[in-house]
């Protein structure tokens, strides 16, 4: 298998280096996360580099999908803040959206003039998702949606969400949900932030009551909704995963400077320290060959995804339990925020969201090890 | 099963020639494997890494394939070691005459690298092997071996040193370099397949097996336990893969990639061999049952060439530019 750089990406790779070194932004004071990652977002589709693998039709660039994934391996490795995760949201336009809604939706989703959430996740419909009972009940033109949503990320500053609702029977499971494009100012919209564990109010919970929204707001056919959101959760996991990565290697190497002598003058350092080495770059290497068979095939990512989750989540947590550990009162005993602190807690997430730690084992051993339910 | 997904159509012919050869073995320490070798002989799979037209006859992934899919059924013919010994061979030019008796790698008593004659012990030492191969201040030598002997690994033997060593030349700089890396490469690979094979195993077994009414592969804390080692050995397949391509790529950091992969070969091949072992059950703990076999290969090659522990240390010890580190 040839791990080899793509040499079509390579001098890619060198521009967009060198524009990111130029043109990184930091937050303002008192600027809340959301807005800087839209000005983030609007800043890279200024320089071109959004939008990389979508059709030039539709304001792409036409480009393969290695492009992404060196544009989130360069982000990660600069320090800038996370990519825009909006290829899931293209990838289900050019999909099941008419016409209109791409024409309509997508120069907005693509230039960040727009801010999206993602209203998935509800009380009784975390891990089981198809519990949702969010509802949208037709209404002459237009559909009447009532129900709550919990976990939607940075809801409280986005023009619009996408907002899973049952359009079918009641407990029907996976079978009658369809995806609605929802105007965050309309009336019965009410965004409420929690407070995480790392002290961030990343998350919200969203009310819905009988929010009124037009019948040509909603993505495919009645009851495709279930399609959708699967597609949603595992689409962007391949090249998003080596920002990550560049994340935990420029992380391991902070680790490694902060130890200092200790890295080998303690054996017991040292083994932990080798031991996250080795762990790490087996996980790059892995992504890697993840992305070169998926190029090779043109496939989809299927249930193989839950492997790389898995893998990902274990690299994530064993480093920053780590970093907790060995620097110790360095962290723990300081006053206030503390970003080794808040990556731990983060960290302790990893295995929560997008599906558990324990859905994603499900679907290894019966989809892929094909074990009886 | 068919080919792994990620072979070229070169490397998918290979592994279902090795996986004809490894459906005939008969799968146990007890003998009957000089049938194996001589099938391996005859497919040319004995000599893969010798010289033909100045370069290896096969890459460093199509070798892996072979010694992985050998290794699923752990086979007792000595074909890693003599792999191993074909490798320092044609690294150090020593010419090797036609219908000489296959030999295998002279290691150090503490199996982490190259042997001295003086106290070095011949790894995978059974059926055709006479002699071994080692160097000696960068130098070829070849010694003829003793008796054979079983180790805890009951597929692989042993043999010590036997007469005055002999000279297979003045060698040729980064042999001993260029060995350790493929070397572990090929470990790994061996470990891939030592894991692979008795997983496999246990994963059909979970289907049959009946107790409180249900297969036991329907029950969440057994399909927790698989696809966990599953997940693991997907990551040790990538890391492998990786190895093979910087070595036959001569990527700058092909050192470095094959120290990783052994390192984690040797951690993984371990925890999913003994998980293996797990949902076998007691059948698992009986000799009969070729479970055990794979476990003690995991063992034995974990500690050959360098364990998971010290090529994690010395990984690190480059990072931190210390003196040594990989060598």
């Amino acid at each position: 298998m040839d791990f080899s750089d793509d040499a079509a990406t390579v001098g890619f790779r060198a521009g967009l280096r060198a524009w990111l070194r130029d043109n990184t932004i930091t937050p303002d004071p008192d600027e809340p996360p959301a807005r800087f990652l839209q000005r983030w977002h609007q800043t890279l589709f200024r320089g071109g580099w959004v939008g990389l693998s979508w059709p030039e039709e539709y304001g792409g660039k036409g480009l393969s999908n290695a492009h992404d994934v060196v544009l989130n391996e360069e982000i990660g490795l600069s320090g800038a803040p996370d990519a825009p995760r909006i290829g899931y949201m293209g990838r289900a336009f050019l999909q099941w959206g008419t016409p209109e809604q791409r024409s309509r939706w997508l120069p907005g989703i693509l230039s960040g003039d727009d801010y999206w959430c993602q209203g998935f996740s509800e009380p009784d419909a975390g891990s089981d998702l198809a519990n949702l009972s969010t509802r949208a009940e037709r209404d002459g033109e237009d559909y009447l949606i009532t129900g709550q949503k919990v976990w939607t990320s940075y809801a409280e500053f986005a023009d619009w969400g996408i907002v899973l609702a049952r359009t079918g029977p009641a407990g029907g499971r996976h079978r009658g949900i369809s995806v609605f494009i929802v105007p965050m100012g309309s009336p019965g919209v009410d965004v409420r932030p929690i407070r995480a564990a790392t002290g961030e109010s990343e998350f919200c919970e969203m009310f819905f009551d009988r929010v009124r929204v037009p019948a040509d707001h909603r993505l495919g056919a009645e009851g495709d909704g279930w399609a959708i959101a699967m597609m949603t959760v595992a689409y962007e996991r391949g090249a998003a995963d080596v920002g990550y990565l560049s994340k935990f290697g420029a992380a391991l190497g902070e680790l490694r400077r902060l130890l200092g002598d200790r890295v080998t003058a303690d054996a017991a350092v040292r083994q932990r320290l080798g031991d996250l080495e080795v762990s790490y770059r087996v996980l790059t290497q892995h992504v890697r060959r993840r992305l070169i068979e998926r190029e090779r095939s043109d496939a989809l990512p299927g249930p193989e995804m839950s492997v790389d989750k898995l893998l990902m989540t274990d690299v994530d947590q064993a480093l920053h339990g780590a970093a907790v550990d060995l620097l110790g009162p360095t962290v723990l005993l300081g006053s206030g925020p503390s970003p080794w602190m808040e990556r731990y807690v983060y960290s302790r997430a990893a295995s929560i969201y997008g599906g558990s730690e324990q859905v994603q084992l499900n679907i290894i051993a019966q989809r892929l090890l094909g074990l009886p339910r | 099963m068919n080919a792994v997904s990620t072979d070229t159509e070169d490397e998918a012919a290979i592994r279902e020639a090795a996986r004809a050869i490894a459906a005939r073995c008969p799968d146990g320490a007890e003998g009957g494997h000089d049938r194996c070798w001589q099938a391996l002989h005859s497919s040319g799979f004995t000599e893969l890494r010798a010289a033909e037209d100045g370069a290896p006859a096969a890459t460093v992934t199509q070798t892996a394939v072979v010694v992985e899919e050998l290794a699923r059924t752990v086979c007792a013919a000595p074909l890693l070691g003599t792999t191993l010994a074909t490798e320092l061979a044609r690294l150090a030019g020593v010419a090797v005459e036609v219908g000489e008796p296959p030999r295998t790698v002279l290691l150090g008593p503490g199996l982490d690298g190259l042997g001295r004659p003086a106290d070095g012990v011949a790894f995978d030492a059974g059926g055709p092997v006479r002699s071994a191969l080692t160097l000696a201040d960068g130098a070829p030598v070849v010694v003829d071996l003793g008796p054979a002997r079983p180790t805890q690994d009951l597929t692989r033997c042993v043999a010590p040193p036997e007469g005055a060593p002999r000279s297979g030349g003045p060698g040729e700089p980064g042999a001993a370099e260029g060995f350790l890396a493929v070397g572990r490469t090929l470990l790994a690979a061996d470990l891939l397949g030592a894991a692979g094979g008795v997983f496999d195993g246990a994963v059909e077994y979970s289907r049959q097996r009946v107790q409180f009414g249900a297969p036991i592969g329907s029950f969440q804390a057994v399909q927790h336990l698989l696809a966990r080692a599953y997940s693991q050995l997907e990551g040790l397949r990538s890391t492998v893969l990786h190895a093979a391509w910087a070595l036959d790529s001569g990527a700058p950091d092909a050192a470095a990639a094959a120290a990783v992969a052994k390192a984690h070969a040797g951690r993984v091949g371990r925890a999913v061999a003994q998980t293996a072992v797990q949902v076998y059950g007691g059948v698992a703990i009986t000799w009969e049952f070729p479970a055990h076999l794979h476990l003690r290969r995991v063992l034995l090659d974990d500690a050959v060439l360098g364990t998971a522990d010290a090529l994690a240390g010395a990984l690190l010890d480059d990072l931190q530019g210390a003196p040594d580190g990989l060598q």
